[in-house]
């Protein structure tokens, strides 16, 4: 996956830098940044970042392991936990500085200028929102597909459904497709039986690829029932899309916007 | 009439529980006289209700076993080690990829598994000289919690997410069932059925008394062998589909020996289809109380077939007739 990325580089305030949100990373590699990456969460998981120790156990941050990195700056976000390991850290005189996490294409460009505060990189911020900005820009589709994004915990015996504040809402809304879940359901997931998700009937079901795998892949999705009865599923027409990427809302988000675009026609049935 | 009531209440709670759920199905008369005439309906909810009907019978039919063979009231599939076996042999199968959950391969690996775990009750339990009731039980719920705690380690360590939960396995639900994978259940409720029905005068005279049975000409430990495998088809297959559901092989025996009496031919019958009366019923409640939540179902059972078997007792002391 492509992401948009300045050419030129500049200086920076802070010097070893642990990223402990979701997307963090992307944008400060985009802002030429990632010299200063010295740590990093579990779901960071781009593979430039491979050399960088990763500090949490599961999505549980480790105190020990971020201070023994010693550095200047640890990036969190609403969802970094517990909050005991983040006190720990910031006792230990580390700065701490939380960003806003972002669910709306709109929110992209406040995270990027958050980022770049808090490295002392705003003037390269402008820049890259600018770019950002320029490629978020997109061609509509050649129809309008109900889609339902659907998370997928392979065991259990409900769906959960995307609904409104999902994320998904917000990219499926950009490209022109109209998001099921998102038009029925305020809440960002919601609870969903075999026979609701049928009544649905989405022309295109979209998951994330853990997701996926978590039902045994394509195959083991369209057998589930409520799955099998959707529009969706008699013509496989099923997208996954990366866990960290999916909802990550950063630079790689106009990119996957494209992808998304594609896979959307190819599965028009 | 007093015959058919449990079938006229089963009919009846068919039909309501395929009229109801968490969609409305217009027309509901109409798409039931055309098959597949409605996807919701008969792709999603008939096979599911058929499925609750199939195990239902099963589960009662093999608690009916169980009693009989061991000629003790609170013997169950459950309690046996039969079902915490079962759910092992099909978790075990799945998680290593031979099989897949519902399919046929998977209620074999299950009835064996179930067979394996009653066996070593058994065993284990006849250890110190003759198999007494009160052994038996307590050395079933050791053997069931052994498998159990096996079924937790190997789904912990699956990393297969078809192997399901531990809470499927536990408790029990319905809402995957899909058409084909009532086949296989319904092979393995058939030939427990049968099985149950061909030994059922020679479970009469067990109910005497070992001893008795014996003079009786009957062959006691080939009587007991059969309601073993039996009992662990029946369970096995239910539990490899659905997982454990609890109580019925204990309430649905019961109440059918309340009503019907103590002859094991119309116990077969009564308890099937009190058992599959039930499941039904504890089904179409889980999946609509707490909506759009559904219950694993073994909550359901255990909610309504616990106050059923304590006001039995209370109303009746001697429940069991034969002791």
């Amino acid at each position: 996956m492509r992401s948009i990325s300045l050419s030129t580089s500049g200086s920076f305030t802070a010097s070893r830098v642990v990223v402990l949100a979701n997307g963090v990373a992307e944008i400060m590699q985009s802002l030429n940044a990632q010299s200063i990456i010295v740590g990093r969460d579990i779901s960071s998981s781009e593979d430039s970042l491979s050399q960088i120790p990763i500090v949490t156990s599961g999505h549980q941050v480790l105190a020990e392991k971020v201070i023994a990195l010693k550095p200047d700056l640890v990036i969190i976000d609403a969802s970094t936990g517990p909050q005991s390991a983040i006190d720990l850290i910031r006792s230990s005189g580390v700065t701490v500085v939380k960003t806003p996490e972002s669910w709306r294409l709109g929110d992209i460009s406040v995270k990027v200028r958050a980022v770049a505060a808090a490295i002392g990189a705003q003037s390269q911020a402008e820049q890259l929102v600018q770019q950002i900005d320029q490629s978020l820009v997109t061609s509509q589709l050649s129809w309008s597909p109900h889609v339902a994004f659907l998370y997928l915990r392979g065991t259990s015996s409900v769906y959960l459904i995307g609904g409104s504040g999902s994320g998904a809402d917000s990219l499926l809304a950009a490209l022109g497709a109209i998001d099921v879940g998102a038009k029925e359901l305020d809440r960002p997931f919601n609870a969903l039986t075999a026979e609701s998700l049928a009544q649905l009937n989405p022309d295109v079901i979209m998951v994330m690829s853990k997701g996926l795998e978590s039902v045994g892949g394509v195959k083991g999705l369209l057998k589930l029932p409520g799955v099998a009865q959707t529009k969706a599923g008699k013509n496989s027409a099923i997208i996954d899309v990366d866990d960290s990427l999916l909802l990550s809302f950063g630079t790689r988000t106009p990119s996957l916007l494209q992808v998304l675009a594609k896979a959307l026609e190819q599965v028009r049935g | 009439m007093k015959k058919s009531l449990p079938f006229i209440f089963l009919s009846c709670a068919f039909f309501i529980s395929l009229s109801i759920g968490a969609t409305q199905i217009a027309d509901f008369w109409t798409a039931l006289i055309n098959p597949g005439s409605n996807e919701i309906l008969w792709q999603i909810r008939v096979p599911r209700v058929t499925a609750a009907v199939i195990v239902g019978a099963a589960l009662g039919v093999a608690g009916l076993l169980a009693q009989g063979a061991c000629n003790n009231a609170v013997a169950e599939p459950a309690i046996l080690g039969t079902s915490a076996g079962a759910a092992f042999g099909a978790v075990l199968a799945i998680s290593v990829g031979l099989v897949e959950v519902g399919t046929v391969g998977a209620i074999f690996c299950g009835t064996l598994g179930a067979l394996l775990a009653t066996s070593l009750t058994f065993k284990l339990a006849a250890l110190r000289g003759a198999l007494s009731s009160f052994t038996l039980i307590i050395v079933g719920i050791a053997v069931s919690a052994i498998f159990t705690s096996f079924v937790g380690i190997a789904s912990a360590m699956a990393s297969r997410a078809e192997a399901r939960s531990i809470s499927f396995w536990s408790f029990g639900s319905l809402a995957l069932i899909t058409s084909e994978n009532l086949i296989g259940v319904s092979i393995t409720t058939t030939i427990g059925v049968a099985i149950a029905w061909r030994i059922a005068p020679f479970l009469d005279r067990l109910s005497l008394g070992d001893a008795t049975a014996f003079h009786l000409g009957t062959d006691v430990s080939r009587i007991r062998l059969l309601a073993l495998i039996g009992l662990s088809i029946a369970a096995g297959g239910a539990v490899s589909t659905v997982g454990s559901i609890a109580f019925i092989g204990l309430a649905a025996p019961h109440i059918a020996r309340f009503i019907y009496g103590p002859s094991h031919r119309q116990l077969v019958v009564h308890s099937a289809v009190i058992g599959a009366l039930i499941v039904v019923v504890a089904d179409t409640v889980s999946r609509t109380i707490a909506q759009p939540n559904e219950l694993p179902i073994g909550l359901a059972t255990a909610l309504l077939g616990a106050p059923v078997l304590i006001a039995l007792v209370a109303v009746k002391n001697n429940v069991w007739r034969t002791q």
